[in-house]
């Protein structure tokens, strides 16, 4: 029996109430400040700030959410969802560059483009992606335009190699932002919460994954196990320790780890170190602050699991909500850590509290008083349906249709006639449409930037995940957005254990499919419900809509129609669902079906190819051959400075490439000393002589401007 | 209309009519030493607090999360866990012994406790008296500083329901959401 509590529609959803207001500004064109020029009414490129005006940058990024999730109420995360934004900017169009999560990282702090084995989380080995000599040193198209690859890793593997052929680690004339930021004087740090807890995991240089004998040339780390004792992933989080290394951008380039100076501990350190953690560097007078600081929270506080293999802070705070920063302490052996959790729920349930319990120490800070900005962003935009959010977009409960209100994007449910037009033979190579849920998941893949002042939806691919179709349209490759949250077809060449007797259903030289995502065999598992009942209480997500359902009390010809999960449930141990799910039953044609007896259990069908389906099986829901998946989608960021009129709402297309270009040109990087030649252009003056690194590079991409930073006047 | 929908009704009118009363408690948060006041730029900071409940403004809250309530010439802090069940309780029962901790803490003055102070509202409408576990009878009142813990149980249908606090035996001041589920 299991016993549950649950989290009703307590809070009724009140509408954003946020200003939409026009605020993309009309392109400045973008005159940067030439080197040496230090007139005091020169702005900074695009971003409409002056030279000195931001002194201090607080990164705090978390995971895995999409702007619909996160900021519309479909989660019940309060404190990001309307307290923060009603502080500062919301960005509502920020974009994740690729899926499904080191790739942002690296991309946010170089410039570089994803591929397979960091779209992948590193999970097979710490190595190196090649050498300097893989550098791109020539333009490729337009000069800075969307298919020059100048200053890009090209995989040795070659373009769209699968996972593990390709490395991870980037060769030393790959610089990253901290490496301009070195050049020009500017102090930065990086913070990882529970980094080093667990001896030999995350002990190699920069907290890179591995003992400190693992470097990635001569001794990489295995990402598989075994691991070292004390040890039990380097992916995913342990109880004591639930940092993961692929969320932290400083182990993974040798322009980093090959210079000591960036790798000590004034410069790579536990958020909650006692001398050299945040909270002790806030306590300094604003000019020992450090002027940049990267915050990787642990994989629950980042909103990363769901359900908290340790502790998610729930018992740092007092009984009245508030952070309890005297019995719980901040620094030293009794940080909040130490506390003890009252429940282990994760996702932005978790992320609400170590936002609760950190920012409001950066905003009393006198750093942050004189010209600070705290950035609180995610790396890519996973959808929002159940085991990436609490409740699903298109649930029919109070919660998720307040939330609707919200949303950027309509989410529907497949229908009965949805499952019949997948259900249709197709032609040898062929396959139908996308259903809904399908394109609702591909959602969270698309592209978006600004270039010369326009929103696009499009980022450069770079070389090593490219898009290309079929002669059908079919996708062949996995792009930057990897194919993620949907179901590909077979290749005919990589995924023959799916490929049908006839080589009918799969697609000929498409490489890195991830077609493993979504087809599943016939399954059993533990429901319950009472005799003529519409609904059955059982562990499904809305994945599994239109599968075949059978077992004592299910009548004949049922099939799973509408999906609820709700929650978040406040679970007291880390092994418990968060979520409460349940279905109803439809036959064929949609109607409604009621249970013929009491169930205990369900077969739900076997899923297959759409068009190409076996006997017995049923479509697999996210099935989509020919939408392309280019980008990391919609996530949303919250931006809070003085600088910044509180409750200002940007709807200009930004990504991580235009983050990096926005912190480029605040710091002034351009203005650094290192400016010998590398493989490709120099660190301080990028790929484009003014300070930008790889595609952040891109001509016209428009860095955060006027319409965030809208209370920075003038000097006088 | 099924147990489940018909729950979920219920409890959607209840919520309404409640989580438009209830409030949260700005409070700034304390400022750790070396850490300076809340910038005067910000809005002031309104942190998501419990929420505070009375008669005339009742708040609804879940299990784990408290409420502050007014009483007559008092405060208190009241959080509600559970249901626990009994041991053995059949599998897919329609009647389950919900047995519920309730904690009261913080009272600014003597609160007086009582069985008739809490009662359970199922699914269906139907209200249910909770006693107090076998051999832990009830105290008197709860004390400032000090913390009350008590064990009350009803046998209620499986499914929805809140428990609820009237302070004075009549007016609800705060309610939890539980979940009975017997599978």
């Amino acid at each position: 029996m299991q016993i549950r509590r649950r989290l009703v529609g307590l809070t009724t959803v009140a509408a954003a109430g946020l200003a939409t207001a026009g605020l993309i500004a009309a392109p400045s064109g973008a005159f940067a400040a030439s080197h040496g020029d230090s007139r005091p009414e020169t702005t900074i490129t695009t971003t409409g700030l002056q030279p000195g005006q931001v002194k201090h940058v607080w990164l705090i990024i978390l995971e895995n959410k999409s702007y619909d999730a996160t900021f519309t109420g479909l989660n019940q995360n309060s404190y990001l969802w309307k307290t923060l934004p009603s502080q500062g900017a919301l960005l509502q169009d920020y974009y994740g560059t690729g899926h499904y999560s080191q790739d942002n990282y690296t991309s946010m702090v170089s410039g570089q483009s994803a591929s397979l084995d960091l779209q992948s989380d590193c999970d097979v080995s710490a190595r190196n992606l090649g050498s300097n000599a893989n550098i791109v040193t020539t333009h490729t198209g337009a000069t800075f335009g969307r298919t020059d690859n100048f200053g890009q890793v090209f995989s040795p593997a070659g373009a769209n190699a699968a996972d593990g052929q390709n490395g991870c680690v980037y060769p030393s004339d790959v610089p990253t932002l901290f490496n301009q930021l070195d050049a020009a004087k500017v102090s930065w740090k990086g913070y990882a919460q529970d980094l080093h807890n667990q001896p030999g995991r995350e002990d190699a240089t920069a907290g890179g994954p591995g003992t400190a004998a693992n470097n990635p040339t001569t001794n990489p780390t295995s990402m598989k196990a075994p691991f070292q004792p004390g040890v039990t992933s380097l992916t995913g989080a342990q109880a004591n320790d639930q940092y993961v290394a692929k969320h932290f951008p400083f182990p993974w380039f040798h322009a980093i780890l090959d210079n000591p100076a960036d790798t000590d501990a004034a410069h790579i350190a536990n958020l909650d170190d006692g001398a050299n953690g945040l909270v002790a560097d806030l306590q300094k007078p604003a000019d020992q602050v450090p002027a940049f600081s990267w915050i990787t929270p642990n994989n629950c506080s980042d909103a990363h699991d769901a359900t908290c293999v340790g502790n998610n802070l729930s018992g740092a705070f007092l009984a009245n909500g508030q952070p309890d920063y005297t019995a719980a302490g901040y620094h030293g052996t009794d940080d909040p850590r130490a506390t003890t959790p009252t429940n282990h729920t994760g996702g932005l349930y978790a992320s609400d509290l170590f936002l609760q319990y950190y920012i409001p120490l950066i905003e009393r800070s006198a750093a942050f008083k004189d010209g600070g900005l705290i950035d609180i962003t995610f790396d890519e935009a996973n959808p929002p349906f159940t085991n990436m959010s609490f409740n699903n977009a298109t649930d029919a409960t109070s919660v998720a249709k307040a939330a609707s209100k919200n949303e950027l994007y309509r989410y529907t449910s497949p229908t009965s006639r949805d499952v019949a037009a997948a259900s249709r033979p197709s032609p040898a190579h062929q396959f139908p449409a996308p259903g809904p849920l399908a394109k609702d998941y591909v959602k969270a893949d698309l592209a978006g930037q600004n270039i010369d002042g326009n929103n696009v939806t499009w980022e450069p691919t770079g070389p090593n995940s490219t898009l290309a179709t079929d002669a059908f349209g079919n996708q062949l490759y996995p792009g930057p957005g990897n194919n993620a949250f949907i179901t590909r077809p077979p290749s005919c060449e990589q995924d023959t254990a799916l490929v049908n007797a006839d080589a009918s259903n799969c697609v000929s030289g498409e490489k890195a499919s991830g077609a493993g995502y979504g087809y599943s065999g016939a399954k059993t598992i533990t429901a319950s419900a009472t005799a003529d009942s519409t609904t059955i209480v059982g562990p499904v997500t809305a994945t599994d809509t239109g599968r075949a359902v059978s077992g004592a009390g299910i009548p004949a010809g049922a099939h799973i129609g509408s999906v609820i999960n709700s929650g978040p449930v406040l679970v007291p141990a880390a092994n418990q669902p968060v979520t409460v799910s349940s279905f109803t039953l439809v036959d064929a044609k949609g109607r409604q079906l009621t249970t013929t007896g009491p169930v205990t259990g369900v077969t739900l069908s076997a899923t297959g190819v759409p068009g190409h389906l076996a006997a017995g099986q049923t479509p697999v829901a996210t099935f989509d051959a020919q939408d392309a998946t280019p980008g990391g989608g919609i996530t949303g960021s919250v931006l809070i400075s003085p600088l910044i009129k509180p409750g200002t709402v940007s709807t200009t297309s930004y990504n991580h490439y235009s983050w990096l270009r926005t912190m480029e040109d605040i710091f002034q990087v351009s203005e650094g000393t290192a400016t010998a030649p590398l493989a490709a252009g120099t660190v301080s003056g990028g790929l484009d002589g003014l300070g930008h690194l790889g595609f952040a590079a891109q001509a016209g991409l428009r860095p955060f401007g006027p319409d965030v930073f809208t209370n920075a006047s003038p000097k006088h | 209309m099924n147990r489940r929908t018909a729950a979920a009704v219920l409890l959607l009118a209840v919520a309404t009519a409640l989580a438009g009363c209830s409030s949260a408690t700005p409070s700034p948060a304390a400022s750790p030493a070396g850490i300076g006041a809340w910038p005067s730029f910000l809005p002031s900071p309104t942190a998501a607090g419990a929420a505070h409940g009375s008669a005339t403004d009742p708040a609804l809250s879940f299990a784990g999360s408290p409420v502050v309530v007014d009483v007559a010439g008092a405060t208190l802090t009241v959080d509600v866990q559970g249901p626990s069940y009994p041991a053995g309780t059949p599998l897919n029962a329609t009647q389950v012994a919900c047995t519920f901790t309730v904690v009261l803490r913080d009272a600014s003055a003597p609160v007086a406790l009582g069985a008739a102070h809490f009662d359970v509202l199922d699914h269906t409408g139907a209200v249910h008296d909770l006693a107090p576990v076998a051999g832990q009878p009830l105290p008197a009142t709860v004390e400032p500083g000090a913390t009350a813990t008590l064990e009350l149980v009803a046998t209620v249908p499986a499914g929805e329901g809140m428990l609820r606090y009237a302070p004075d035996g009549t007016g609800t001041a705060a309610a939890w959401d539980y979940v009975a589920e017997t599978d």
